[in-house]
């Protein structure tokens, strides 16, 4: 049974590598390329209704929306940048035509100013994690190895690397196969699971050792 | 003190510590309440940022020559002029937009920026940098479009010594003036110009011409082509640094004005200037996406989780179950209190932070009840059972420890904000039951008794 289990996971992180070496990791909205969309509506508006016009024109899920500045008269609209010019142009103005018969405004497509937002690559926003949680690793390491010398000071530091390596593996191919988008709370979801992990192996080896002392205890009482 | 009347003290302490947190503490300031303690503090990915966008510069600049093809100053009778742009085509290359995104990068590193986006247009140089909103946003602006051009002109416009020549940039201050604090840049030049600065210092000076007039041989330093000083030297500068002072004060407003200054003009010039000239497009504030009402639903999922786990407690361990539920209580209530005195910046990150301490400081609560289970009776093993389980724990949440005492050192606000709230969760779980947890659970395994 375990050994089907690690077959599973072993096939998930292949699969997740393969994934992310050839398509790569779906980035979400605010880290992919968008269309910035800012409107002006001097009426005052509800971020919901101005999300559901967006969606009706633009036909996507994935819609972001934003006040801009704190006075309330000019709303920022985010889409996927998947549209050609031509296409974008048609929709912007069904979406200005929308919200001015909404807010009774009487906006021209050229009030509303568009802006093509690149990406932001996903290892900028990994790197300062990768950097400090590294520093962490090693002094962790240190310490198990100190800690669960008992245990074996290789398999302990071994068992800890393989854990804490495999299971971030799992969450990001699960994340690629999935296509889940990578979000704002991709990365503390990543490190709610490397404190876990940790948490779990640090138990494990805690009741090791006792059992270890039980052991020592117990032969020394009969010697 | 009597045993029921310990816990009574303690779940009464525990009830007061957790109206103070949850609801504050208020008190009445002229015709409102006002709440002593401290707001909570949020990052930008929950309140807002800054949007500075800066686009390639289109401007040109106006080049006058005169009758015979000669560039000269202004505009001359017969003379013909040219626009040039102030970016050449040639210069404008992806290699100069990754160039200028890694220097803009530096500097915001370098002025302490703990957190921004960047995001970079590879075919047409446009870059937009998300910043948080704070005292360090405008400057944080500024250091995005200068250029960060360093020249020593002579009175003519020659340039004598320019970026390459720079090694790095000090700032310093000294008190030993008796006006106050003097603050002053260091201009540290590389080991190839340390000459050339010695020469500079010697040629450019005061002296006496044959008619006893004093003639000053002045030199101008300019950044973006915006004259810092002009002088001319007093002694003959050999060690190829050049300090120059900004002035001296016993205020400390004034101060902090000139140490300001002179750190963002030392965060400008040791990144090297961009190869490219950029211009602000747009510079605004946006409003977070996120509302708190996106929180509602995984607080009411999380709250509902918790309500059951606290149910769990109390069937599987009874009595000792519901005390160390109002112990779980107070634990939260000290961590968050913890939060806003130390005026911790929370992200997303560190509200995974609080989740994951809340997480941890369950697991601990089962363990202890776990391994005190059935030694009620026998007082003695059963706080040997407490010390030995609440041990095996610190020794298993230590790595914790350290990962939130590593992330604390962290220049970067989201692991901070994780690492600095993990750090205060597993230290104040580790003290709190410790003692709190500890003196409840022994008062009533006594009472029992």
């Amino acid at each position: 049974m375990k050994k089907v289990l690690y077959a599973i996971l072993i096939c998930i992180i292949i699969a997740g590598i393969v994934v992310i070496a050839t398509i790569g990791l779906n980035a979400d909205l605010i880290y992919s390329k968008n269309i910035e969309i800012d409107v002006p509506i001097d009426n005052g508006y509800e971020d919901k209704d101005i999300e559901a016009i967006a969606k009706e024109v633009f036909g996507e899920e994935d819609v972001m929306v934003q006040d801009i500045e704190l006075f309330g008269d000019l709303v920022s609209i985010k889409v996927p940048d998947n549209l050609s010019e031509d296409d974008l142009n048609a929709k912007v103005e069904e979406l200005n035509n929308k919200i001015n018969e909404k807010y009774s405004l009487e906006n021209k497509v050229d009030d509303i100013e568009i802006t093509h937002n690149p990406k932001i690559k996903l290892s900028s926003l990994i790197l300062p994690y990768a950097v400090t949680l590294s520093i962490s690793g090693v002094i962790i390491l240190v310490y198990v190895a100190i800690r669960y010398k008992k245990l074996g000071i290789m398999k302990t530091l071994i068992t800890y690397i393989l854990w804490i390596v495999a299971t971030e593996l799992i969450l990001l191919s699960i994340i690629a196969i999935t296509r889940y988008p990578v979000n704002r709370i991709v990365i503390p979801m990543g490190l709610l699971l490397l404190v876990a992990v940790i948490t779990i192996l640090g138990f494990v080896n805690e009741s090791k050792l006792a059992k270890l002392a039980l052991e020592e205890d117990n032969n020394s009482k009969k010697k | 003190m009597n045993r029921g009347l310990k816990i009574t003290f303690i779940t009464l302490l525990i009830v007061l510590l957790s109206i103070i947190s949850f609801a504050g503490l208020f008190v009445q300031d002229t015709k409102f309440m006002k709440n002593l303690l401290p707001d909570y503090t949020f990052g930008m990915d929950l309140t807002g940022y800054r949007t500075v966008t800066v686009k390639v510069s289109d401007a040109t600049n106006t080049v006058y020559y005169d009758k015979d093809g000669n560039e000269v100053d202004s505009e001359q009778e017969d003379g013909t002029s040219e626009e040039v742009p102030v970016n050449s085509e040639d210069i404008l290359t992806k290699d100069n937009y990754l160039a200028v995104k890694k220097i803009v990068q530096a500097r915001l590193n370098d002025a302490g920026i703990s957190e921004y986006l960047v995001r970079l247009n590879e075919s047409d140089g446009t870059m937009t940098v998300e910043l948080p909103e704070n005292d360090m946003t405008n400057t944080a602006a500024q250091l995005i479009s200068s250029i960060g051009k360093f020249t020593i002109e002579d009175e003519d416009g020659n340039v004598l010594l320019d970026n390459s020549n720079l090694d790095e940039v000090q700032v310093g201050y000294n008190n030993a003036s008796t006006s106050g604090t003097s603050v002053y840049m260091s201009f540290v030049f590389n080991k190839d110009s340390i000459e050339k600065l010695k020469e500079i210092s010697n040629t450019y000076v005061s002296s006496t011409d044959d008619s006893g007039n004093t003639v000053e041989k002045k030199v101008s330093m300019k950044i973006d082509d915006t004259t810092l000083l002009e002088t001319s030297f007093d002694e003959e500068i050999s060690n190829g640094i050049l300090p120059i002072s900004l002035g001296t004060s016993s205020d400390s407003e004034t101060l902090s004005s000139y140490i300001e200054q002179a750190s963002n003009t030392a965060v400008l010039l040791n990144n090297g200037p961009l190869p490219i000239t950029y211009t602000i497009d747009q510079n605004r504030y946006v409003k977070s996406d996120i509302e708190i009402t996106d929180f509602l639903i995984p607080a009411i999922v999380l709250g509902a989780i918790l309500l059951i786990a606290f149910i769990a407690l109390i069937i599987k361990y009874k009595k000792l179950g519901l005390l160390g539920i109002i112990s779980y209580i107070g634990y939260l209530a000290l961590l968050l209190i913890i939060i806003r005195y130390t005026n911790l910046v929370i992200t997303i990150e560190g509200i995974f932070g609080v989740l994951m301490s809340a997480i941890l400081n369950y697991i601990l609560l089962v363990y202890i009840l776990h391994s005190i289970k059935n030694k009620e009776k026998d007082l003695t093993a059963y706080k040997h059972a407490y010390n030995k389980s609440m041990l095996s724990m610190v020794l298993v949440l230590f790595p914790i420890l350290i990962i939130g005492i590593v992330l604390c050192f962290a220049g970067w606000l989201p692991i901070y904000s994780f690492g600095t709230i993990i750090f205060w969760g597993v230290l104040i779980m580790a003290i709190w039951n410790a003692f709190i947890t500890r003196i409840l659970f022994l008062s009533t395994i006594k009472e029992n008794n």
